[in-house]
């Protein structure tokens, strides 16, 4: 695998591109990507034949250790890989640890384990358990075992311990994964930790930029889940510029978690270079529908979402949005999918991911486009714009009743 | 009633088996043909299981069912008449079929009381009391614009006997008529009227041969999906299909097990409904020929076989056992997977049931089904009764 960039600034919006994989060489992604989220090895709500009719173009995607460990010994049992076993062979896989969109519980630490929670509960990984599963999924990228566990409020001395140990981990992955022979095809990245504390990033940076890696994922800025995109722009700014600044340019820089769409467009400015869909994963949860990204004049929509759980739409018979071209927009009206969200059938949740995950790769694909023409800073002003009436309409409308009244016969 | 312009439904019969009174036809719709015999999926609230339109066009469905009451009830007529009906609502563009909204009544609401009027209930909501008339049953489904509607009909238990069953048999009658006088949409909607009486030949025979002097284009037979026994099931079957006129459709409402699907097509029946492929693909079970798989079950856990070697189904084509043991019942994905197959067999068997009729060897599919579902012959009698009146002998 190669990571190439044309950008000579650290701490820029950029393009790369990430080429020369081995499992299927003739993939090409362009960056600033967007990875796939999935969960138990599938695109939350979607089959592979919905998947295919919402991108027909190569994807990358995220897979969690969390929601796919307890297949891992079938896998083993049966000496399949993950992509195989889950039927996904033709999209490059990134595996991490912890499920982006769940709230990982904080605490639980023992010596030289990081606890990785399933449905079925908790399960302590060592090192070597670890890197047995990794030989086992055979991924294309992953993440050494780390332990992110930190936030804005942790404590400076869980902050240098997760570092600490982060580090002793790393040096014990790096060993077996470069002497392993099942792993020659994937690429183990480095997880950059050390909370918001500037000094122990340094130290975590530091130790890592030395080590013949492909690229970093950013980490320990949150405990993954919902309330992630709740956190605003300005509260990463500073520590991941001074994370950027220290690490070396020409590598690729990941950061995981269902960032705001604004956040997005922060990190994309600082030269992150990878992010995932578990955005319109938690919107789509939420019976929500994503809006921010039609800039037409004549949109309906003024705010970044729509939410299915108001009545107002119970006799709207327009699309989400007549600008999208999504599968959704293309089918169905506002009213349908407020039914079927009022009586809570799947195929509402069907619809409203196609709409959002294909809202969220268009948004990647803008992205891509405004940092090629340098617009990225006027695209910025715009998107600002949406997520700001949202927020004036919200409060307006306290008085809105929840669920519209069912009509008997 | 008179028929006016063009008919909503045109059958016609390609090929007869010399052996059953099974046979092979097409019904001409207005939305969409539909090859009998038929299995229609039930979508009960303008949605089938979690699956697109354009997914269920890909298993070749050409005709589904909804439920009037719940329709009527979520989102309700007005929000379906504003839509322009149920096909322009949910998007579907094939041919559609409605219930009339009586049987969920009864079986969903406790206080549902029967008069001569229509079903008297409680509304849900509200508690006030609601009335639905024959009259009502196809107001609604005339906004709802299924290409098929049934009449409202005097639902009984099929385990009750005595006066009652008759009262309900000729009450079926009564509200027929007063169906057909309120239909409003003669060109593009057909009423089939419901054969009911029970288990009771001598009602049955009376009500078929009483609906049969109605000018409509199919008919329905009721009450059989119950729990009655499986012989008194078939010659009831039997008896309604012989009175029957040849030339329209039969359908035999909330039946649909594979087993039941072959003998009542042998008896002469061209439409089947049933929740059951898409209920059961929700507690993950997946349809094959000897039955269902289980696939949360320990067993499938390193079974690296799809579900059925020989199905041309998406997931058959993707998805293992084990992976799909994994998924079931945690992700949404696992239903709609399990749905995907489910429907793909439903609609396998009845392509198979079809094609055969045509090349005149259904018996000898009969015979080939049932010996694979009972390898050591040890078959039902009220199969081997069934299928021997229809002339046909197991091996
Ligand atoms: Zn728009
Ligand atoms: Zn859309
Ligand atoms: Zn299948």
């Amino acid at each position: 695998m190669k990571f190439t960039t044309n950008s000579i600034k650290s701490c820029a919006a950029r393009i790369g591109l990430l080429t020369e994989f081995e499992r299927i060489p003739n993939s090409t992604f362009e960056t600033p990507l967007v990875l796939v989220y999935t969960k138990g090895g599938c695109v939350p709500h979607l089959t592979k034949d919905v998947f295919k009719m919402v991108t027909s173009s190569p994807q990358m995607l995220s897979v969690s250790l969390s929601s796919t460990y307890l297949m891992q010994e079938t896998m083993k049992d049966c000496n399949i890989n993950f992509a195989n076993f889950v039927g996904m062979k033709e999209y490059i896989n990134f595996l991490t640890i912890h499920d982006p969109a769940s709230t990982t519980p904080s605490g639980f630490r023992e010596p030289k384990i990081i606890p990785l929670w399933t449905r079925c509960g908790k399960y302590a990984m060592t090192v070597d358990k670890y890197m047995d599963i990794i030989e086992t999924f055979k991924p294309d990228m992953y993440v050494a075992l780390c332990d992110g566990d930190t936030n804005i409020d942790s404590s400076r001395k869980r902050i240098s311990k997760s570092v600490e140990s982060s580090m002793t981990f790393f040096e014990q992955c790096f060993i077996k994964h470069s002497s392993s022979e099942a792993l020659k095809s994937s690429e183990m990245l480095g997880a950059i930790e050390g909370g918001y504390d500037k000094d122990a990033r340094t130290v975590s940076i530091n130790y890592l930029k030395t080590k013949p890696l492909i690229g970093y994922v950013i980490d320990g800025l949150h405990n993954n889940g919902p309330r992630v995109k709740d956190i605003p722009s300005k509260q990463i700014k500073d520590i991941v510029e001074h994370t950027i600044n220290l690490l070396p340019t020409e590598k690729l820089k990941v950061s995981m978690g269902c960032w705001n769409p604004l956040t997005v467009l922060e990190l994309v400015e600082l030269g992150v270079d990878i992010f995932d869909t578990s955005y319109p994963y938690i919107i789509t949860e939420n019976l929500e529908a994503l809006t921010f990204l039609c800039d037409r004049d004549d949109c309906n929509n003024i705010g970044h979402v729509i939410s299915f759980t108001e009545g107002r739409y119970a006799d709207d018979f327009s699309p989400i949005c007549s600008h999208c071209e999504c599968l959704t927009c293309k089918n169905h009206t506002k009213a349908y999918l407020h039914h079927l969200c009022n009586v809570k059938e799947l195929l509402g949740k069907v619809l409203l991911m196609i709409h959002n995950l294909h809202q969220y790769l268009e948004f990647f694909k803008i992205i891509r486009e405004n940092i090629k023409r340098d617009t990225l800073d006027d695209y910025k002003k715009k998107i600002n714009l949406k997520f700001k009436q949202n927020n004036v309409i919200q409060a307006e409308e306290f008085t809105y009743t929840k669920d519209t009244k069912p009509i008997s016969l | 009633m008179l028929q006016q312009g063009k008919s909503p439904l045109l059958f016609e019969i390609f090929y007869e088996c010399k052996t059953t009174k099974a046979r092979v036809g097409r019904m001409a719709l207005v939305h969409h043909h539909v090859d009998t015999p038929v299995f229609m999926p039930v979508g009960t609230q303008g949605t089938l299981k979690g699956l697109l339109p354009q997914q269920l066009e890909q298993l070749d469905c050409q005709i589904i069912l909804g439920n009037t009451y719940h329709l009527g009830t979520r989102p309700g007529i007005n929000i379906l008449e504003k839509a322009g009906g149920l096909h322009k609502f949910m998007n579907w563009k094939r041919a559609l079929l409605t219930d009339s909204g009586g049987f969920q009544m009864v079986s969903l609401l406790e206080l549902a009381k029967i008069t001569e009027d229509g079903v008297k209930f409680k509304s849900p909501y509200n508690e006030s009391d609601c009335m639905l008339t024959p009259e009502h049953s196809i107001q609604i489904q005339n906004i709802i614009g299924a290409d098929i509607m049934m009449q409202l009909d005097d639902v009984v238990k099929t385990t009750i006997t005595g006066p009652r069953v008759e009262e309900a048999m000729y009450r079926t009658i009564r509200w027929l008529d007063r169906c057909l006088k309120a239909h409003q949409r003669l060109n593009e909607q057909s009423i089939f009227p419901i054969v009911q009486g029970g288990l009771d030949s001598k009602l049955r025979s009376e009500c078929a041969n009483q609906l049969i002097k109605r000018e409509v284009n199919g008919y329905a037979v009721g009450g059989l999906s119950g729990g009655e026994s499986k012989n008194d099931f078939w010659k009831m079957v039997h008896l309604t299909t012989n009175i029957l006129p040849k030339n329209k459709p039969r359908y035999l409402m909330g039946v649909g097990f594979a087993t039941d699907l072959i003998i009542c097509s042998a008896l002469g029946i061209d439409m089947f409904d049933c929740v059951f492929p898409t209920r059961t693909a929700r507690f993950g079970c997946a349809l094959v020929r000897t039955g269902q798989l289980n696939l949360r079950q320990i067993q499938y856990r390193k079974d690296m076989r799809p579900i059925d070697e020989s199905c041309e189904c998406s997931t058959c084509k993707i998805h293992t056992r084990a992976y799909l043991h994994h998924i079931v019942t945690v992700e949404t994905v696992a239903c709609h997977l399990l749905s995907v197959h489910n429907i793909a067999f439903q609609m396998k068997l009845m392509k198979d049931i079809r094609q055969s009729i045509q090349e005149q060897r259904f018996p000898e599919f009969i015979q080939q089904y049932m010996l694979h579902l009972f390898p050591n012959k040890e078959y039902p009698s009220w199969i081997v009764d069934a299928l021997e009146t229809v002339n046909v002998t197991l091996l």
